[in-house]
């Protein structure tokens, strides 16, 4: 079998992987605090042929070196996670906060751990707490009083609630957290990342603060996938996939055009 | 003849196949095909043939931004040293991150080598003393890593003067079959943010992989010539 048949078809399931999470990241266009990724792609080991070897009649010994390397295909090695802010967008509901700059939200899961979050999407549930779309509360757990008439998120992360009897009370600070390493963080779907030992240990801080984006209030953020370049990066995949195919082809013909050496 | 010719265009084939395969591969150096003529005296006649031979093409290769601060790419010559278990390699994908060592690390958790050994940048995982607030990794274009505009360590950028002397080892790595050849002169400078795309031209490629297959087509028609020659030689004369 020629070496090119199987090379071909490694770049096709390459390209392939890349399209899934073009595909990936396009459907989660509208998704609030969601990060795009992109495939890392890596070239495969090679095979190294002397020169005389090429031809077998070959009597002399010249250039032993290994003169020609071909190469096994490429294939898929990491998804690479960008970080960059995506637009805010106003919503007008209370509850909803954008950060705006670096940070995390942090979110207590049910079995204590802490994930990160950009989605600020937050609601009160039964019991008043503040929680996101999962109902998982803000880590700290601000509780609402039942009686609060409007809640107030300054840019510092203050959470203020306005009484019946027209009195402020502080029910609360939301924290950010920050890492060194974003790109070793972990997503675990449901817009929540976790701290490996790849991102480091978390910072805490106060929003506005140095290093920390700053809180809006009634407003998301949006993913910060870019249809333009996933459509652009779509195109360059399919037509690598195409490219390949072709060559899959090629191979296939000449195996053919040996085949039929022998009448 | 044919069939020699024929298997050297299968190994262009496969060449080119590579090539293609890896068009989207970041970092990736295209193979250039030669080939090489070789003469041999086989009882007074001279028999000439073709032996294909490969060489890494240097070729610069599109950055793209990506706006992560671990990633780089050299814009111009050289190489990014790593040390993957014991073993020394040069690349040119420069898509880094830290370990939880705080390593410069590559995609295949291979140590990227500054000038006194691994990077280690584990202070990036300190507070900052200032102020409180996170470190920053600022990487200038001559390859020396800051923290804070604080100098940590340089990245070893190798180049190569003759290109020819590097041998491929798969994941984007190189190796050089003759340390003396390695100097830090010349080289590009680097771009924090970037990443460096592969240097495969589709349209080159294209063309070489209709040419091998045509080649390898008329190859065939010329063996087949010469089978029907054989075959004449055979039955007519033997009929006499």
């Amino acid at each position: 079998m020629p070496r090119a048949l199987s090379t071909a078809a490694l770049g096709m399931s390459a390209q392939q992987r890349s399209v899934d999470n073009i595909a990936n990241n396009l459907a989660n266009v509208g998704t609030t605090g969601f990060k795009r990724s992109t495939i890392a792609f890596q070239d495969l080991f090679y095979e190294n042929i002397a020169s005389s070897k090429m031809g077998s009649s070959s009597s002399q010994s010249s250039n032993d070196g290994p003169s020609l390397q071909i190469g096994h295909g490429s294939r898929a090695v990491a998804t690479i996670r960008n970080f960059m802010q995506g637009s805010v967008a106003e919503t007008g509901n209370v509850l909803d906060i954008a950060i705006s700059g670096d940070g995390f939200f942090q979110v207590e899961m049910p079995d204590g751990s802490i994930a990160y979050s950009r989605d600020g999407n937050f609601s009160r549930d039964a019991t008043g707490l503040l929680v996101n779309n999962s109902g998982l509360p803000i880590a700290g757990q601000i509780e609402v009083p039942t009686d609060a008439l409007a809640i107030e998120i300054g840019s510092d992360g203050t959470v203020t609630a306005l009484l019946g009897d027209n009195t402020q009370v502080d029910i609360g600070q939301i924290e950010l957290a920050k890492f060194a390493n974003n790109g070793g963080l972990d997503a675990i779907g449901d817009n929540l990342f976790i701290e490996t030992e790849g991102s480091g240990l978390a910072f805490y801080g106060t929003p506005g603060s140095e290093g920390f984006g700053v809180i809006r209030q009634g407003y998301l953020e949006q993913s910060n996938v870019d249809i333009v370049t996933e459509m652009v990066r779509l195109i360059e995949a399919q037509r690598a996939y195409e490219t390949n195919s072709k060559m899959v082809q090629a191979a296939e013909d000449m195996m053919s055009v040996t085949n039929s050496i022998k009448r | 003849m044919q069939m020699q010719a024929m298997q050297v265009l299968q190994r262009s084939q496969d060449v080119t196949a590579d090539n293609l395969a890896n068009i989207n591969t970041p970092g990736f150096k295209g193979n250039k095909l030669f080939y090489r003529m070789m003469t041999e005296n086989m009882n007074g006649t001279e028999i000439r043939r073709a032996v294909p031979m490969s060489q890494v093409n240097l070729d610069q290769g599109i950055l793209e931004p990506t706006g992560n601060e671990f990633d780089v790419a050299i814009n111009g010559d050289g190489f990014f040293k790593v040390m993957d278990g014991d073993q020394e390699y040069l690349t040119r994908d420069g898509r880094f991150s830290l370990n939880n060592d705080g390593f410069l690390i590559n995609n295949n958790g291979a140590k990227v080598l500054g000038d006194s050994g691994p990077i280690q940048l584990s202070d990036l995982f300190q507070k900052n003393n200032e102020n409180g607030g996170p470190n920053r990794l600022e990487i200038s274009k001559d390859g020396s890593l800051l923290i804070n505009g604080i100098p940590q360590d340089k990245l070893q950028i190798i180049n190569i003067n003759d290109p020819s002397l590097l041998q491929r080892q798969g994941s984007s790595y190189f190796t050089v079959t003759d340390e003396i050849e390695l100097s830090d002169e010349g080289t590009g400078r680097v771009m924090q943010g970037y990443f460096e795309k592969g240097n495969v031209k589709p349209l080159a490629e294209m063309v070489d992989m209709m040419r091998n297959m045509q080649m390898f087509e008329s190859q065939q028609r010329a063996m087949r010539t010469t089978d029907d020659m054989l075959s004449q030689v055979t039955n007519r004369l033997g009929k006499i």
